[in-house]
């Protein structure tokens, strides 16, 4: 067997150079398109934005930013109102979103919804959460086979938060496979409010996962509403459940959410330990000065850690006990001690500065 | 058999050995290029303005750690600093680490940043050389600064972990330069999948470009030779190679210079190890094993958008020592994890990850070594006019330059790119140019890196840096792994 026959080489050559031309060709002109559309599109934009600076004239404001909107090509309009409007406030923003009512986007957003290609349903959806309308089409967007257009719709939810759709966004928490998990928790925590009472619902009903993904929600919302909720949680079978719900009732405060804090302070899990310590310095809990104040010598770094740092947050009882924990005998609590007190020191320049 | 043939078909048996492996290879690029303009496509849907935005705002963001090493950097690690803490993501923390720095790096935090000292207890999840000072700002409360004894990158990394409070920790180099909005396309694939162990992003040469207030302007294409022809390496390797990876059974690695990881999962790990030169190779090895065996899920992904800028060697010496340690690096992790060749128990990581940076990344120059002795001599004795040798060679570099184009039209898909004609054609000029001297030199370069390792060498070595307009001796970090012919 030998090497022979150069002539398939020769063709392979040939292609190679040939589809290499046509690579290179493609760089350049894709390129010169893109710097093209770029320049053009930056023109739109400097137009626009000038409509914007006029737009609270009497004398047709809001008609030349719709003839702004309007000028903008199908293509650039959606990245146009991307970029601008969530960084608009007051009346540019009411301006802009008029002009754009004025438009046929919100229909043409409606009937993508329908569409029977997923890409386009996503960008329905997407342009209505960019004009900020309320629709049933997106809303049963949230069902969609597809998880690219849920996501797209949790998104939307966020701004239009109906009974059905927040007990559809919900359904979603703590199960990854239905929508982007930072997407649904962000959305429920955007919607404030009218989150809290089905939320207290889940987390009375919730287990698992999903009871951490609800405390974690409640947590970042910091309604006192749900500090029964809490106090329920605070008794689950998994360590980080109950460390959540410690975390959640400090932030809560009040007589019950201290009772159970204290208890938890005993917990057999140390990073439950470690969140009632600091449950109990973000209320500055300070007649649990001196319990927390025995965490000090905990044998968990995080517990010690944590106690300290709740100590320095409970004003002077704590710091009082901070001071004394310097001459310790154990060198643990001395150690942590010390370091609050140097974060301390720390922050009391930050403040005079 | 006389002497004479013997060599001759010895010479013929050997050129196909090396055509088969050119075929196989080959095949599994043209597989891979496809994979990564499929991901490329995916990423450009997946990303868009409100997104960013709505991360920007949110008060459910993951807390990110920079961890950034600094040695002997006292003249640029204020600006860096200032720009880490301006890095557009709402819940950040910057741990900065002076590794026994023996000029005046911490002296320049000090007086910048209003540093206070704060008692040194930490948890000390991983050991490291002894920390003999800890430090917060009193004007900017997410920065914390670390002062150890001298240790090497992997020691200060692993310091920065002990300090970390994030949930996701961003390892750099201490000449790393980010874009603004780098940490929030590298956050996405975490938010968008609780199974993420680690995620990588696309690192450029800065050589050439502008740097103002630790952030580079327009991009520009290198003017020198070298730094040219490594930008376009650079990018074939990232865009391509570990783009492609994302659907061929995930990244074995993630550069050095700019990776974002799951904190819990490096911690448990055991962090960075120190006897290696390879450590962020090592490490993605090692959480995905570690990962595999216990059942857990081990994705690794590669984001193109987010754009960390480095600067590359511009002399050959350098470039030599850089690719040496590169290359010893591969196969000192390639040896340490063994075990996870052809081991079904591993799934693709063990079946074809593992293998291909074998066969393909470590062996490729020993190939192309024995392509190029051999291919010459077989077109001596083959007879008058066969040139098939020559032909063959020419197709192979053909073939390379083609994937590179096909890099180059995937590069304008992203939002950082060569703007302009002269900037492109710069570019192109590069790519044809890479495959006359520079690709062979590397093969030289890998081969001395191979034989080093079999030696037993460990050591980093240093490469004088041009400087973003500084100039400072420092370890290098691994950088993207070289494509073979």
């Amino acid at each position: 067997v030998s090497l022979d026959g150069s002539a398939p080489l020769w063709y392979a050559l040939g292609i190679e150079g040939a589809l290499v031309t046509i690579l290179f060709v493609a760089v350049l002109a894709r390129g010169a398109l893109k710097d093209r559309h770029a320049a053009r599109d930056g023109h739109w934009l400097v137009e626009l934005q000038a409509a914007l600076v006029t737009a609270d004239e009497p004398s047709g404001g809001v008609y030349r930013v719709q003839e702004a909107v309007t000028a903008l090509p199908l293509r650039v309009q959606v990245s146009v109102l991307a970029e601008l409007l969530p960084n608009l406030a007051g009346r540019q923003r009411a301006a802009l979103s008029l002009a754009v009512a004025g438009t046929d986007f919100a229909t043409r957003a409606e009937r993508w919804c329908h569409s029977r290609l997923w890409r386009r349903r996503r960008r329905g959806v997407r342009l209505l959460a960019l004009l900020d309308t309320g629709s049933a089409a997106a809303a049963q967007l949230l069902h969609d086979p597809h998880q690219r257009v849920r996501n797209q719709a949790v998104s939307w939810a966020a701004r239009h938060p109906t009974a059905d759709v927040i007990v559809a966004l919900l359904e979603m928490v703590g199960r990854p496979r239905q929508a982007a998990p930072f997407l649904v928790k962000d959305a429920l925590v955007r919607i404030g409010d009218a989150v809290v009472e089905p939320l207290i619902r889940f987390l009375t009903v919730e287990r698992g996962a999903r009871l951490r993904v609800g405390l974690e929600i409640a947590t970042a919302l910091g309604d006192p509403r749900v500090l029964p909720a809490a106090l329920t949680a605070s008794a689950d079978s998994l360590p980080d459940n109950r460390a959540l719900a410690a975390t959640l009732a400090g932030r809560m405060g009040g007589e019950d959410a201290v009772r159970r804090l204290r208890e938890l302070l005993g917990d057999p899990d140390p990073t439950v330990r470690a969140a009632a310590a600091g449950g109990l310095g973000t209320c500055a809990h300070w007649p649990s000065a001196a319990p927390v104040a025995s965490l000090l010598g905990d044998s968990a770094w995080l517990v010690r850690s944590e106690a300290a740092v709740a100590l320095g947050a409970m004003g002077a009882p704590g710091v009082l006990l901070l001071r004394r924990s310097l001459t310790d005998e154990d060198p643990f609590a001395r150690d942590a001690a010390h370091r609050v007190l140097d974060l301390l020191h720390a922050g009391s320049h930050r403040s005079a500065g | 058999m006389s002497g004479e043939s013997w060599a001759a078909t010895w010479l013929d048996g050997m050129s196909w050995a090396v055509v088969v492996f050119f075929a196989v290879v080959n095949t599994f690029y043209a597989v891979q290029l496809v994979a990564a303009a499929l991901e490329l496509r995916r990423n450009a849907h997946l990303w868009s303005a409100e997104d960013r935005g709505r991360l920007a705002s949110s008060r459910v963001a993951p807390r990110i750690t920079v961890l950034a090493p600094a040695y002997n950097e006292e003249v640029t690690v204020e600006e860096s600093v200032r720009a880490l803490l301006t890095l557009e993501y709402s819940n950040l923390e910057v741990v900065l680490v002076n590794d026994g720095s023996t000029d005046g790096t911490l002296a320049v935090l000090q007086d910048a940043f209003a540093l206070e000292p704060v008692h040194p207890v930490y948890w000390r999840r991983i050991s490291t050389q002894p920390v003999v000072g800890l430090f917060c700002s009193t004007t900017h409360p997410h920065l914390i600064v670390v002062d150890k004894r001298n240790g090497g990158k992997a020691d200060a990394l692993n310091a920065a972990l002990n300090m970390a409070s994030g949930e996701l920790v961003c390892a750099i180099d201490a000449d790393t330069v980010l874009d603004g909005d780098a940490l929030l396309r590298m956050a996405r694939p975490f938010l968008a999948d609780a199974d993420v162990l680690a995620a990588g992003g696309t690192i450029r040469l800065a050589n050439g470009s502008t740097i103002t207030g630790g952030r580079v302007g327009r991009a520009r294409a290198p003017r020198s030779l070298l730094a040219g022809v490594q930008a376009v390496e650079y990018l074939r390797a990232f865009l391509f190679g570990r783009l492609g990876w994302n659907r061929l059974g995930g990244n074995l690695i993630v550069s050095g210079a700019f990776g974002l990881f799951r904190r819990e999962a490096v911690l448990s790990a055991g962090g960075y190890l120190h006897d290696t030169v390879g450590e962020d190779m090592e490490l993605i090895a090692r959480l995905r094993r570690q990962a595999r065996e216990s059942g857990a899920p081990d994705l690794v992904h590669f984001v193109p958008d987010p754009v960390a800028w480095t600067e590359a060697p511009e002399t050959l010496a350098a470039l030599g020592r850089q690719r040496d340690r590169w290359h010893r690096g591969l196969a000192d992790v390639l040896w340490r994890h063994r075990r996870l060749m052809f081991n079904p128990r591993y799934g693709r990581l063990g079946m074809v990850v593992f293998p291909y940076f074998f066969f393909v990344e470590l062996l490729a120059p020993v190939l192309e070594a024995v392509g190029l002795l051999v291919l010459m001599p077989a077109a001596l004795l083959g007879g008058d006019g066969d040139s098939f040798p020559l032909l063959f060679l020419l197709a192979g570099y053909g073939y390379a330059l083609l994937l590179t184009a096909a890099t180059l039209v995937m590069n304008e898909s992203l939002h950082r790119h060569y703007e302009g004609v002269r900037e492109r054609l710069v570019m192109i000029l590069w790519a044809v140019v890479e495959n006359v001297g520079y690709r062979q030199l590397t093969v030289v370069w890998r081969l001395r890196g191979l034989w080093n390792f079999l030696r037993g060498r460990h050591h980093w070595g240093t490469m004088p840096r041009q400087g973003f307009g500084r100039s400072a001796t420092i370890p290098v970090p691994r950088e993207a792994t070289e494509l073979s012919l």
